[in-house]
């Protein structure tokens, strides 16, 4: 399975190693990994222009480093984010990265699931997987960031298929990628 | 009351965040002489101005865009330089607008920030919540009257009795799900493409119509 997988950690962040980790059990299994630091990537916060909307269809004003994420994310069978928990949700450089996936759908809505939602613009879009290093969130805070997580990837035309912590074993998150 | 005001939005100034902050404000002001402080939240650069003030006041209110189903990255930017600031006691409200017309959309955020508030030691003051907010700054004043009304109402509100008004809060939140009749009436307006009447004139106007459907990043699996 191709895999896009986007490690969310702040610069300022104590490094654990874990993202690495990950990223060589997956490869060990057989997965090509595509990998994306966050802390090191230049990326504009999204200004709300809508240029990616109305003026360049499905391109973003700033040509920075999301390019290159783009086109992962649309070769990818899965994307897998993962970020340290900190007041309650994944960083804000991951925020700012889903912020930034808005040109890869459609300014147009239609109902999806009885709910207003946007079209898509791709007609093949990658699975999303969310882990995180909970850093003492509670049980209530990581149930938010997933459903969050999971509202995010709904409207990204979509799915959530799984949310791992780093309390959970690697070979778990591996088992759970061979049964997709 | 100390009352500084977050406003979240990466647009700043020529935000829809701002108009219904605007008519807040306004409605605000007609009650009080209390000193408020307007902060744009999208101005990363001033993130430590952003704080202070924070610390200072004894009431915020945090307003904001929902974008892909939670907060801006700039406005989780802010939250993170809040943590290590002592701040318990402090009087926490918060407002988000959505383009899509049901508050439903935003009930995922409310929870988050409800928790937030708790685990902070903040006094939750509530969320208002507003879809259906997009294109505000070009309908005609008959289609936003109310809407701006009502904001102005919750302002005064908010600085007699220093909290929004339930009642309000209520009115603001319908539609929260999208009912069958009001479904039926979108799939009338999308079969006729008036539910895509504010983006053609956008792209129309920028020359982009015909290429709407562009797929700039498509790989061999699109």
């Amino acid at each position: 399975m191709k895999i896009t997988f986007v490690d969310g950690s702040p610069e300022s962040d104590q490094k654990t190693g874990y993202p690495g980790d990950l990223v060589s059990t997956l490869q060990r299994a057989g997965h090509p990994v595509h990998l994306f630091e966050a802390e090191k990537m230049n990326i504009h916060y999204c200004t709300g222009c809508w240029s990616c909307w109305w003026k360049t269809p499905g391109c973003c004003a700033f040509r920075d480093d999301m390019e290159g994420l783009y086109k992962s994310y649309l070769s990818s069978d899965l994307v897998l984010h993962f970020s340290p928990i900190s007041m309650g949700f994944v960083s804000s450089r991951l925020k700012t990265i889903n912020d930034r996936s808005i040109p890869l759908v459609h300014p147009y809505t239609t109902l999806v699931e009885n709910e207003c939602h946007h079209k898509r613009r791709y007609d093949r879009y990658p699975m999303f997987g969310l882990i995180v290093d909970p850093r003492g969130a509670d049980s209530e805070e990581l149930d938010i960031t997933r459903n969050l997580y999971a509202r995010m990837a709904l409207n990204l035309k979509s799915e959530l298929k799984f949310f791992f912590t780093t309390e959970q074993k690697q070979e778990e998150l591996i088992d759970e990628i061979s049964r997709l | 009351m100390k009352l500084a005001v977050f406003n979240g939005s990466p647009r700043k100034t020529k935000s829809n965040s701002t108009l219904l902050m605007q008519h807040f404000l306004n409605g605000f002001y007609d009650t009080t002489d209390h000193h408020t402080e307007l902060h744009y939240l999208a101005d990363t650069s001033k993130t430590k101005q952003h704080v202070e003030a924070f610390a200072k006041a004894d009431t915020a209110l945090i307003v904001l865009p929902l974008y892909t189903d939670a907060m801006p990255g700039q406005v989780k930017f802010f939250l993170e330089k809040l943590e290590a600031l002592e701040s318990k006691g402090k009087q926490v409200g918060f407002i988000i607008q959505s383009g899509f017309p049901e508050a439903y959309h935003s009930q995922f955020l409310e929870r988050y920030f409800e928790k937030l508030t708790r685990k902070m030691g903040w006094k939750y003051l509530g969320t208002v919540i507003r879809g259906g907010v997009e294109g505000i700054q070009i309908m005609p004043p008959s289609m936003t009257r109310k809407l701006f009304s009502r904001f102005e109402e919750m302002g005064n509100h908010f600085a007699l009795f220093g909290q929004f008004k339930p009642e309000l809060v209520r009115k603001l939140r319908s539609p929260y799900r999208l009912s069958r009749l009001r479904r039926l009436f979108f799939r009338l307006f999308m079969a006729s493409g008036m539910t895509n009447y504010y983006w053609d004139r956008k792209l129309k106007e920028n020359g982009a119509f015909e290429n709407r459907f562009a797929k700039p990043y498509a790989s061999e699996h699109n």
